[in-house]
């Protein structure tokens, strides 16, 4: 009775052994009959790896042309500046000023400060009556002519003159 | 020009590829030819047999991607230690992507039917249907290791894992195709595979 049980578990064993390699035969087999699959890039991913590239290579040569053309323009912008200045300021000093020594000063602390006495002088002189008169002669009195009667005749008073120049 | 040289159990493969992807990003376009002749058969196993046929579309988005990568400032500075690692997660996120998009539309049973073609039995017809009924991720495991071909150790390496986990993860896949396939095989009356002798020569009954 045990030896047909232990027989029995045996060919079970085998039997599952068995469909286990019949499982792996036919998902061998299952495998090698897949389709062959590219080992070649299509065309469509050659074309986006070249213009990659070629975006690549243009950008880069536009960098390399603009910080060439920085560089350029910065050492021309740089010689500009720096030739004039050069070419001017130690030579022209050194040929037209001959280094003198200047003697010490020494500058007073209180400087003196005379003071005088304004002149007492500065009075209204009165015209003479000669230029009074002259002045009369020359220029009329200016009057307000507006075409109103309460106007004022004139804007000066009597005995009233500009002051002559 | 730099060639890959895939030697098995050897970290020679993966710094190679990582040597390439970043020559690549540096502008090297036959790093890009190379690049894709080396990973895009696999991967589009991978994601044949993930998005059911439509991997050209994806594996097309993939390496636009990846194109565009160069595009981005300071490409040359991006540090991918795993470049498969990198396209593996990325195709993974389209694929992702993809069945959210193609679910709400399409119902799933009519999403992919398989019939017996190529002459193929009734049995394995049941076992690559059992493949499609298994969970996602044992079934990323199983595809990757037999219809890809990559080892453990490069499918731990692209899922971030140890390579213990993975083969867990393949051998419980493999118990659970295996108990999905004869419940099937039961249910529409299939026959399975027995061994007659203790040498388990096999034959269908």
């Amino acid at each position: 009775m045990i030896d047909q049980e232990q027989d029995s578990r045996i060919d079970a064993r085998e039997a599952l052994g068995s469909l286990d390699a019949y499982i792996n035969r036919t998902l061998l087999r299952d495998a090698e009959a897949l389709p062959t699959f590219k080992a070649v890039p299509n065309g469509n991913l050659t074309a986006k790896l070249a213009i990659t590239t070629a975006s690549h290579g243009l950008l880069r040569s536009l960098g390399a042309k603009l910080a060439m053309y920085v560089g350029v323009a910065a050492m021309i912008g740089g010689l500009i500046y720096i030739l004039p200045r050069s070419s001017e300021s130690p030579l022209k000093k050194s040929a037209t000023q001959p280094h003198v020594s200047l003697p010490q000063t020494t500058e007073s602390t209180s400087p003196k400060v005379v003071e005088t006495p304004a002149p007492q002088t500065a009075q209204p002189q009165p015209l003479k009556s000669e230029k009074v008169a002259r002045v009369a002669r020359s220029k009329p009195a200016m009057t307000l002519d507006e075409g109103d009667d309460n106007n004022a005749k004139a804007i000066t008073q009597q005995g009233y003159h500009p002051p002559i120049k | 020009m730099m060639r890959i040289k895939s030697v098995p159990g050897s970290g020679i493969h993966e710094v190679d590829l990582r040597a390439l992807f970043h020559s690549f990003l540096r502008g090297d376009d036959a790093a890009f030819s190379e690049l894709y002749r080396e990973l895009n058969p696999r991967l589009s196993a991978y994601c044949y047999k993930l998005v059911l046929g439509h991997s050209e579309d994806l594996m097309q988005e993939l390496w636009e991607r990846v194109i565009a990568l160069r595009s981005k400032r300071h490409a040359s500075d991006l540090d991918i230690q795993s470049p498969l690692a990198f396209l593996y997660r990325t195709l993974k996120n389209l694929a992702v992507d993809h069945f959210r998009r193609t679910v709400d539309s399409q119902p799933l049973s009519e999403y992919h039917t398989i019939s017996p073609s190529n002459g193929e039995t009734d049995l394995e017809c049941l076992i690559l249907e059992g493949l499609e009924k298994l969970p996602f991720e044992d079934r990323e495991v199983l595809v990757l290791n037999i219809y890809s071909g990559y080892k453990f150790g490069e499918i731990a390496e692209m899922q971030g894992k140890s390579v213990d986990a993975v083969w867990a993860r393949a051998s419980r896949a493999r118990v659970r195709l295996r108990n999905i396939v004869i419940a099937d095989a039961a249910r529409l009356g299939i026959s399975l595979p027995i061994a007659t002798n203790a040498n388990s020569q096999k034959e269908t009954v």
